[in-house]
């Protein structure tokens, strides 16, 4: 035990890839007891420089290396009740709120040197949205009071220390509790108040409200937890529990929500780079939700099971790691009664959805709302060496390096986007990502690359017109310029420039409008090698044999929007990751079938249409080749394009009478059949049980065409993919016109060689059933034996006949034909003496097995018929389904006897070949 | 090599022919039905049963546990029952026809006659079967099985075993069977197809 538990540290050692340590030397830094009220906010700086603001008004600065580099104003005697988290908006200033929850409120814009607010009569809201455009810093705030509920649009002018705007408002329903957010081209702020009424104001150019340009949604609920942007949505999770996904151009019917169960208070809602939604909601729960066609809950984790007493203290961080397709959650817990908390990093592998605790410390104090964990690049945003810091309630000050990228996206602003710019550092916007289109055949999957298609003229892809817009222009592309794209883009090329082109875009702010509407037509088999070489030039020249159309988008595109599924124009945005968009394709290929009768031949095109998943071809039913009588298909050759061997595969098929080509082994592909007819001598039918298992009848029938001297029947009943041997042969039923040869008879339990003679030696005047040969085969596994491809029969059964005709030559490779028959009568649950009928006889065996069983302890497999997979009585259409011989014979198997009991199958035609 | 001839051998195979009507489906507006004239058929056993038939050219009916005809009669013009086994007497008294069954005289062996209970379940009259099991397939699947003795302690144990289902009533015994009734809980509009006695 001991030995194991080492083990599993050990793995558990190697399995974490996150190296996480601390900044400074020592474990935190504590700022200097002020007396007054304590708890602080931060902000990091891409320097490094912690920017700390406390409740009784002291602004701190910590750098890289741990030491207190800045300490600005004056205490203020009583504290404030709430402070929000700074953000910093040049290099220069700070902003934040604050408020006593009494109805007064400021707004601080503080540097070094100066420190200066307005005060907002009112509850301010958590935190502000600020941004600095030349000299002003513009400030928007929510604010509740008696007689005003709405958002405030404040402009801070850092030149002259004033504040120059203070009167430009809007009114909303409710009190508006939760910071609002500035789109990204700063041109509308989204607002949602605590009545569950959202607002998506405009913004003029002078960033003022225009009020006459505002789009109101009713959600219902409460709200008070803070939103998140991501590619054009706006996510909110209500008191309720429920979240919601707003677009805010939209109307109330196009807000999407989903119920998660408990409200959300201390934590703001996350939206990763992929789309996924993180809540953490009051009973410790992390919901992880997918952004996609609909909200859809993917996994949900309680922490509470790894820390008991524990709840979620503020907004957690979100980071990963570019080698591994996992994000990681930066949790900070508190345990209130004990004063405790908890700093834990759980991992959610995008793959499997598993959450995993990957690492965790014990603090002793607990964090306050607004201590939520911010996040610096140390040096580069493409470097992953990353600075995430906190505080407690205490005004301890933790800082650690990871070994991971920081957050990209509109996240929840608790923090740790102190730039506001939707990145974690301050020249992001430039930051551009790319969306490539992977066309899929809608069958296959294949990817229409080069590389897979390997067409004679070099095509591949669907071309596609694109251009690159702003996310809030016009989506109309038939308004723009546009460029030609092609799918499934070739970026192998060693002259980079003869690449394909990808669109790229501004991260978050730009979208891409895409258009096709041409078809790829390629030769994919039929081409000038093949038609020469193989066909022997049954077509005169190459031929289109593929057509690939586009038919949608595939679903779960993050930022993809279509006015309908089929439509071939849509919209996606660019996302803070590059993007891969599935486009699924139509195909039709070309099925050239050639018919080599005894004395002629004839050939046939034919279409796999682009809704067909298979296609039969007929061996002696085509509508436009005639199939001469009393010949037989003795022999296919299917050539069929394969994208693995650049080429074609080859498939035999021996005396079938039809062949579906996109199952079993065939695909949906341009393919090339060839059907080899001769004269029809006879017909071996071996008719098997459809639910093979135990000892179950089969039959083999033996039919001679006239002018038929002999038939001899070679059957080798062993299988590499069935266990089955003969049990023993019940009866051999033979035409008056013929008797058996004893002589040549061989039979074991692998092998019935069987030969008829025709008595008068003159060969038989007509087409006659020389034997019916009744079989019980023993099956030591189960197997179904139904296959919508005859062929695969030849796989499992190696049935031959050879018919001696008076005038044929003795040519032993001149075999007859075979068929084979699945009859799902002939396994009847019940029927012991296998009969056909489940009577008291099978009663008595019943009986006894049952009283061996009971008595002695005497197990029968035989018995053992219940309970049954996939059974159905006889009343409700019979399937006899498979015993799962749970070892014991007892009131299950009664039962499905006397279910069975009395049943005889309706139809005693041994070629029954029906479901 | 081993073959084996399967040889069936019908040792007494009585059809009760479709023409006879037997357990014809009640019509679709029985529910409406008002019985006007009680008809009360007993087997020789004392048993209340059901016989199809007809008094004076109307149909007797079973409904709601009841048999008669759907109208008042005075007087019994004409009678007819379906059945191959029985003869019968009858009388009408204070407006109830009473009909008392008893076997035809000449009566083959291994004779099987099947009739319905009042609540519809089938009744198997035997006539000097002599064989311990006997077969009746039917043309048609029972809408109810039943069975007897069927607890696994009681199929062990039991020397009568009764089992009415799909297409099939069959009854076992340790002794031959012979002359007598079973009733059944199995229901269905079925006919005889063949019986087999073994």
């Amino acid at each position: 035990m001991k030995k194991l538990t080492l083990l599993l540290f050990l793995v558990s050692i190697f399995a974490f890839s996150l190296n996480i340590s601390t900044l400074w030397d020592s474990d935190y830094i504590e700022l200097p007891m002020t007396g007054y009220v304590q708890g602080s906010g931060i902000a990091v700086k891409q320097t490094g420089d912690i920017h700390i603001i406390t409740k009784d008004g002291y602004y701190y600065v910590i750098n890289r290396l741990g030491n207190i580099t800045g300490k600005y104003g004056t205490p203020e005697e009583r504290g404030w009740k709430h402070i929000s988290y700074p953000v910093i908006v040049s290099s220069n200033y700070i902003v934040y709120v604050t408020s006593d929850y009494d109805g007064k409120s400021r707004i601080y814009f503080r540097s070094n040197t100066t420190s200066n607010y307005y005060e907002l009569s009112g509850n301010i809201s958590r935190s502000l949205t600020a941004f600095l455009d030349g000299n002003n810093i513009h400030v928007y705030v929510g604010l509740g009071s008696s007689t005003f509920n709405g958002v405030y649009h404040i402009v801070y002018d850092t030149s002259s220390g004033t504040v120059t705007t203070t009167n430009d408002k809007y009114q909303t329903e409710g009190p508006v509790e939760i910071a609002p957010i500035l789109s990204p081209k700063k041109d509308s702020l989204f607002v949602l108040d605590s009545k569950g009424n959202f607002y998506n104001i405009a913004l003029d150019s002078s960033y003022d409200f225009d009020t006459t340009t505002v789009n109101a949604i009713k959600l219902g609920g409460t709200f008070e937890t803070p939103m998140a942007y991501s590619e054009g949505f706006i996510f909110a999770i209500s008191r309720e529990g429920t979240l919601y996904r707003i677009p805010p151009e939209g109307t109330n019917s196009d807000v999407d929500f989903i119920k998660l169960g408990s409200s959300s208070m201390a934590a703001g809602v996350l939206v990763d780079s992929k789309n996924y939604i993180f809540v953490f909601d009051d009973l410790g729960t992390i919901h992880i939700v997918q952004a996609a066609d609909d909200l859809l809950k993917q996994t949900s984790y309680s922490v509470v099971s790894d820390f008991e007493g524990y709840r979620f203290a503020t907004t957690p961080l979100l980071f990963k790691k570019s080698d591994e397709n996992k994000i990681y959650m930066f949790v900070l817990l508190n345990n209130d009664p004990e004063k405790k908390g908890k700093v834990v990093i759980y991992s959610m592998d995008y793959d499997t959805y598993e959450i995993s605790k990957e690492w965790e410390k014990d603090i002793d104090d607990t964090f306050p709302l607004i201590g939520s964990p911010a996040m610096v690049p140390l040096s580069s945003i493409n470097e992953e060496n990353y600075i995430i810091a906190f505080s407690t309630i205490h005004d301890r000050i933790y800082a650690y390096l990871v070994d991971a990228k920081g957050p990209y996206g509109f996240w929840a602003m608790e923090g740790q986007n102190s730039y506001r710019t939707g990145f974690v550092d301050s020249n992001a916007p430039t930051f551009r990502t790319s969306i490539t289109l992977v066309t899929k055949d809608r069958f296959s999957g294949l990817e229409l690359s080069k590389e897979n298609l390997n067409d004679a003229n070099g095509k591949y892809g669907l071309v596609y017109d694109a251009t690159v817009v702003s996310i809030s222009d016009s989506g109309d592309i038939s308004t723009y310029t546009t460029e030609e794209y092609v799918t499934n883009p070739n970026t192998n090329n060693s002259d980079q420039q003869a690449n394909d082109k990808i669109p790229s875009g501004r991260a978050g702010l730009d979208k891409l409008l895409v258009k096709f509407s041409t078809d790829t037509t390629l030769t994919l088999l039929f081409n000038d090698s093949f038609i020469k070489n193989i066909t022997n030039d049954v077509i005169p020249a190459p031929i289109v044999d593929a057509t690939y159309s586009f038919r949608q988008f595939s679903s779960g595109i993050p930022g993809y929007e279509a006015p309908y599924l089929e439509s071939k124009e849509a919209t996606i945005v660019f996302g803070y990751d590059d993007k891969i968009a599935e486009v699924l394709a139509d195909s039709t290929f070309a099925i050239l079938v050639k018919y080599n009768f005894p004395s002629s031949d004839a050939t046939e095109l034919l279409e796999f249409g682009k809704d067909e998943t298979s296609k039969t071809i007929d061996a002696y039913n085509s509508s436009k080749v005639s199939i001469p009588s009393g010949t037989f298909a003795y022999k296919w050759k299917v050539y069929q394009w394969d994208d693995n061997l650049q080429g074609y595969s080859v498939y035999d098929y021996k005396s079938i009478d039809k062949l579906t080509l996109g199952v079993d082994d065939t695909k949906r592909a341009p393919t090339y059949v060839e059907i080899y007819y001769t004269d029809l001598p006879g017909t071996v039918t071996f008719v098997v049980p459809m639910y093979a298992e135990s000892e179950t009848r089969a039959f083999i029938l033996i039919d001679a065409a006239k002018g038929a001297l002999s038939s001899t029947l070679y059957a080798t009943l062993t299988s590499p993919e069935l266990s089955m041997t003969l049990s023993t042969v019940t009866s051999v039923e033979v035409d008056p016109n013929f008797s058996e040869e004893e002589l040549l008879t061989k039979l074991d339990e692998n092998y019935i060689k069987m030969v008829f003679v025709e008595n008068s030696h003159t060969g038989i005047s007509k087409d006659t059933r020389v034997a019916t040969i009744s079989l019980w085969l023993k099956f030591d596994q189960p197997a179904l034996l139904y296959f919508q491809n005859e062929a695969k029969f030849f796989d499992l059964f190696n049935i031959e006949l050879y018919t001696q005709l008076k005038n044929n030559p003795v040519e032993k490779e001149l075999y007859s034909k075979n068929k084979f028959i699945a009859n799902k009568y002939l396994t009847l649950p019940g029927d012991f003496n296998l009969d056909g009928v489940v009577d008291d006889d099978d009663y008595v065996m019943f009986r006894t097995a049952l009283i061996n069983y009971v008595e002695n302890g005497i197990y029968d497999p035989k018995y053992d018929i219940g309970p049954r997979k996939d059974f159905s009585p006889p009343n409700r259409g019979f399937i006899p389904g498979f015993s799962e011989r749970d070892g014991k014979i007892d009131e299950m198997d009664l039962n499905v006897f006397l279910v069975m009991f009395g049943y005889t199958p309706p139809s005693t035609d041994i070629e029954y070949s029906g479901n | 090599m081993k073959k084996k001839i399967i040889i069936s051998i019908n040792l007494v195979l009585i059809l009760i022919l479709s023409s006879c009507g037997l357990f014809l489906k009640p019509s679709a507006s029985s529910n409406v039905l008002k019985i006007e004239t009680y008809v009360e058929i007993y087997d020789e056993y004392g048993n209340r049963i059901f016989v199809d038939g007809k008094i004076n050219g109307y149909p007797i009916v079973l409904k709601d546990g009841q048999t008669g005809i759907t109208v008042k009669i005075s007087e019994i013009k004409s009678l007819y029952l379906n059945t191959q086994m029985f003869d019968y007497n009858y009388n009408l008294e204070s407006g109830v026809v009473k009909i008392s069954l008893f076997k035809k005289s000449n009566l083959s062996k291994n004779t099987v006659e099947l009739q319905k209970q009042l609540d519809g379940s089938i009744i198997v009259y035997t006539y000097e079967v002599d064989k311990s099991k006997l077969n009746i397939w039917l043309d048609n699947l029972l809408e109810e099985s039943w069975a007897k003795n069927t607890s696994v302690k009681n199929i062990i144990s039991s020397d009568e075993n009764i089992i009415a289902s799909n297409y099939l009533i069959s009854i076992l015994k340790s002794s031959p069977i012979g002359t007598g009734y079973f009733k059944t809980g199995a229901k269905g509009n079925v006919r005889i197809k063949s019986v087999i006695l073994k």
